[in-house]
């Protein structure tokens, strides 16, 4: 049929009231589905960034067979040895598809102040790396608050300190340290043997950032060594907030008396190729006589409070956005019911002059396209207008289990928002055709003595 | 004033009705609007169904433009059985040999005059926008109304919307032209010259013209009276 398009064009400005109505009504479903796909986006790729890259599982985490569980327990047996950390580099180097890689050493100890010792979780991390990560593009996009330290300076930056330590808040305020080194300059320093039972306590604990560390080495004998708090960080997980303490490479493996690595991070351009990497690393090293286990960042194991989550998140998100696409849905039912038997006797005169059912159908259904074009520009407008205005509002949230507050940020997805409008036309579409199809099923004679059109 | 048409053109039987009956529900009762009826339209015929409110012209009416089918008879439109056709093929028998003429005219109202005759054109892909452009044009004039082409029907008067309806009927060239009722809604001097158009544009392009009415002042108008009663021809 020839102008189709101009037809449905000037059908929508028949009741312009209701038609603004029911485009008012997708608008504002779709500036919604914006805001909170937004909002959803923003958590997302907070979480993905802090798992990825400030929990440094990196986007694939390259373990000893039998590494990810039995490392704790097993260390000397299921870490990588020096041979093996420099296979999973060589092929870490050679694959563009690795922006770069890195070895940690994780293990748990005592962290003291003099009086009082706290279980700790040790990382030990490459100062270099740490620094990279920093400054990384997809860090100082979306989680620049926590990539920063709440005190100090971070490791990369205090190489005129042999032994340095960040603890999280917590670890620091169980041990009485509320001043990191930096902050400890002028103050006179503690005495070299503290009373611990005095009411001078905590403040002579409080004069030095000193704080010691001691385990068993993997060899079976007890080893000790200082450290000085050279900065506090928020973990980013509430869990971990009391005991986390980062410090480097070479510190964590003089405590523990070893060159090994728990596993090696290693960090991609494109995180969508993680599955495959994942599976190229196992298979390339296996040829090589080594046997690793090589685990995604989307994987529950992995990052299970990102993988949860996101689960969570999406799935309220899915709830939400079909709802309001149903909502929306019976809108347009509402409307189009209206509209289609106001014409009733017109669509009769259509059908008498020859136009088929389909004709007719493909007309109305243009035109609920074109209201749903309509609402969802309105929709995308105002949804965007929201986003920019929250994120210049300079509000703070404290989302479920991340210490401390970060700032709401929403920043919509294209991929979201057309995932939304694919969802939408399709929907309100499908509910005129379903509308007028009901009534098509109408004899002629019927439909042109109608009274009610 | 134009002369009342007279002979068809050719004798052969263009529509034929044969012993139809058709009933419908009203509520809980059921009208029987047609009981047996024949009857035969030769080609360029111009012929007025007269019969009072409910003798079954409309149903007749609706029969023959394939808006609706009969429960017994048959129907032939140029010696095909329209109870054979399928849904798609009464639209396209609807859309190019059928022109319809409604009492309440039936104009689409966001569409302008040139655009509301145009409007049965716009399924036949062979014509270029040139020739539709030119046939909507001569529909128009032929009506009368060429000064009238852009404006909106609520702009226009009983009689002219009843010209551009004629329009839109003649303008895709049909065989036959069936009006029900055409001047119910017209004052006597309005529907006097509507006839006369009809039967000056009947005699000019040889079209079959079926319409009815019941204003026996339009009869000495035309050549042909088709008398209907309970749902049968009484006088022919």
């Amino acid at each position: 049929m020839k102008r189709g398009w101009t037809l449905a064009l000037r059908n929508l400005r028949r009741n312009r009231r209701r038609n603004l109505a029911t485009a008012a009504a997708i608008a504002l479903g779709y500036a919604g589905l914006v805001v909170l796909g937004g909002y959803a986006n923003h958590i997302e790729r907070l979480l993905r960034t802090n798992a990825v890259y400030l929990q440094h599982s990196g986007h694939v985490s390259v373990w000893l067979e039998g590494g990810f569980e039995g490392a704790g327990a097993n260390p000397e047996k299921l870490q990588l040895d020096p041979a093996a950390q420099k296979k999973v580099l060589d092929f870490a180097a050679r694959d563009p598809r690795v922006e770069f890689a890195a070895r940690y050493l994780r293990g748990v100890g005592l962290a003291g102040n003099g009086c009082t010792t706290m279980p700790t979780r040790i990382l030990g991390v490459e100062p270099a790396t740490l620094a990279r990560i920093v400054a990384h593009p997809e860090v100082q996009a979306w989680s620049p608050e926590i990539s920063m330290p709440v005190a100090g300076r971070w490791l990369d930056r205090t190489p005129e300190v042999a032994h340095p330590a960040a603890l999280s808040v917590g670890l620091a305020v169980l041990l009485e340290k509320p001043r990191v080194r930096d902050e400890t300059r002028g103050l006179p320093p503690a005495p070299r043997i503290l009373d611990c039972d005095t009411p001078l306590q905590a403040d002579e604990l409080g004069r030095d950032a000193d704080v010691q560390l001691a385990s068993v080495t993997y060899d079976g004998t007890f080893n000790a060594l200082d450290t000085e708090m050279v900065a506090t960080f928020h973990a980013t997980e509430s869990l971990a907030e009391e005991s986390s303490l980062l410090t480097t490479l070479d510190t964590v493996q003089t405590l523990f008396a070893t060159d090994r690595a728990t596993w090696i991070a290693l960090f991609l351009r494109d995180p969508r190729q993680a599955h495959a990497v994942a599976a190229d690393v196992v298979a390339a090293l296996g040829k090589d006589g080594l046997r690793v286990e090589a685990l995604p960042y989307d994987d529950e194991r992995a990052n299970p409070y990102y993988v949860g989550s996101t689960a969570f998140l999406g799935s309220i998100v899915g709830f939400i956005t079909v709802l309001v696409a149903l909502v929306l849905v019976l809108t347009v039912v509402g409307a189009m019911t209206l509209t289609i038997l106001e014409r009733t006797r017109e669509i009769g005169t259509w059908r008498a002059l020859g136009f088929q059912r389909g004709h007719v159908v493909a007309l109305v259904v243009r035109e609920t396209f074109l209201l749903a074009l309509a609402g969802l520009a309105g929709g995308l407008s105002i949804g965007l207008l929201v986003a920019l205005a929250v994120n210049h509002a300079g509000l703070r949230f404290s989302p479920p289990g991340v210490p401390g507050s970060i700032a709401l940020l929403i920043h919509p997805s294209p991929w979201a928002c057309a995932a939304h409008a694919a969802l939408i036309v399709p929907g309100v579409c499908g509910a005129a055709w379903f509308v007028v199809r009901g009534q098509l099923r109408r004899g002629l004679v019927d439909l042109l003595t109608s009274q009610s059109g | 004033m134009v002369t009342p048409a007279t002979a068809p053109l050719a004798a052969e039987a263009f529509v034929r009705v044969e012993e139809v009956h058709k009933s419908y529900r009203l509520g809980e009762t059921e009208v029987r609007a047609l009981r047996g009826l024949s009857l035969e339209l030769s080609r360029g015929e111009f012929t007025a169904l007269v019969g009072a409110s409910g003798s079954g012209k409309s149903t007749l009416l609706n029969l023959v433009g394939c808006l609706d089918e009969p429960d017994r008879g048959r129907i032939l439109l140029d010696g095909r059985d329209v109870a054979h056709l399928s849904d798609e093929e009464k639209s396209r028998t609807r859309n190019r040999s059928i022109g319809f003429i409604f009492q309440s005219f039936n104009l689409v109202p966001v569409l302008d005059v040139f655009e509301n005759v145009e409007l049965p054109l716009l399924l036949r892909d062979e014509l270029s926008p040139v020739e539709r452009r030119a046939r909507v044009e001569q529909a128009i004039a032929d009506v009368g109304l060429g000064e009238f082409a852009r404006q909106w029907p609520d702009k226009l008067s009983g009689g002219q919307r009843q010209r551009v309806a004629i329009a839109r009927a003649l303008v895709t060239q049909p065989l036959l032209v069936l009006a029900d009722e055409p001047t119910a809604n017209l004052d006597s001097e309005t529907a006097a010259h509507l006839i006369d158009l009809m039967v000056d544009l009947n005699q000019k392009r040889a079209v079959t013209f079926l319409f009815s009415t019941h204003d026996e002042k339009l009869m000495v108008r035309v050549a042909r009276v088709v008398r209907i009663r309970d749902g049968v021809t009484v006088e022919s």
